[in-house]
């Protein structure tokens, strides 16, 4: 079978694989549908001028990402292996421990990269409530993740 | 698309996840072939049906009642 570059960031498993791949695809699709769209707005004039192109750029960077990271976490295959209420509850809390560590490595990231602040206060507001943000963020998200897997795991089991 | 591998595996006394390792794919992927919820490439179809010592047609060919 002829692969490209491209597989060598995918995973094994053909059907994650092949999902990954129909992700990357639709996102590409929509990309370019914008694309051609603003560029239509922008010969008839309707598109305002105002707006910089650099921000169009990194917004449409930031749909093209996020469309295919939601796919992926709605599409139920990141946790494969799923299939029992013990194995859901012990994954459950495996993440809530991956994820109070990497809150606490962030914390220290943040405060090597921007310095210790003068204040306490400044400090938790600065640094750690931005550091929770992210880290809630990323628990929610790896939490519906393993729910859709997990029910999605059921029905086929 | 329907198929035996359920049936086959289950004669063959391995659980999902062996069937799944020995093919070196997920047990999801297992369970969505077994479920007819998945169509799987020419090559896993085959390492499936080495695994359980069956052919292609014992496993994926559809034989119409008429035959």
């Amino acid at each position: 079978m002829i692969k490209s570059w491209l597989s060598k960031l995918l995973p094994n498993d053909e059907y994650k694989e092949k999902n990954i791949l129909y992700f990357l695809a639709e996102s590409a699709v929509i990309f370019c549908m914008i694309l051609i769209f603003v560029i239509i707005l922008s010969i008839t004039g309707i598109f305002n001028k105002n707006i910089p192109i650099e921000v169009f750029g990194l917004f449409s960077l930031w749909f093209f990402c996020v469309y295919i990271f939601l796919r992926y976490v709605f599409s139920g295959i990141e946790y494969t292996e799923i299939f029992t209420e013990a194995d859901y509850k012990k994954e459950k809390n495996l993440l809530l421990k991956n994820n109070l560590l990497f809150l606490f490595l962030l914390i220290i990231g943040f405060t090597f990269f921007n310095g210790i602040t003068s204040t306490f206060f400044e400090f938790v507001i600065d640094l750690v409530m931005p550091c929770i943000f992210i880290a809630l963020i990323k628990y929610v998200m790896e939490l519906i993740s393993l729910r859709w897997s997990y029910k999605k795991n059921k029905r086929i089991e | 698309m329907k198929n035996r591998v359920k049936l086959a595996r289950i004669e063959k006394n391995l659980t999902q996840v062996e069937l799944a390792k020995s093919v070196n794919v997920s047990r999801q992927t297992i369970g969505l072939i077994e479920n007819g919820k998945y169509n799987p490439s020419l090559n896993l179809c085959i390492n499936i049906a080495k695994t359980l010592g069956k052919t292609l047609d014992d496993l994926f060919w559809e034989v119409d009642k008429g035959d």
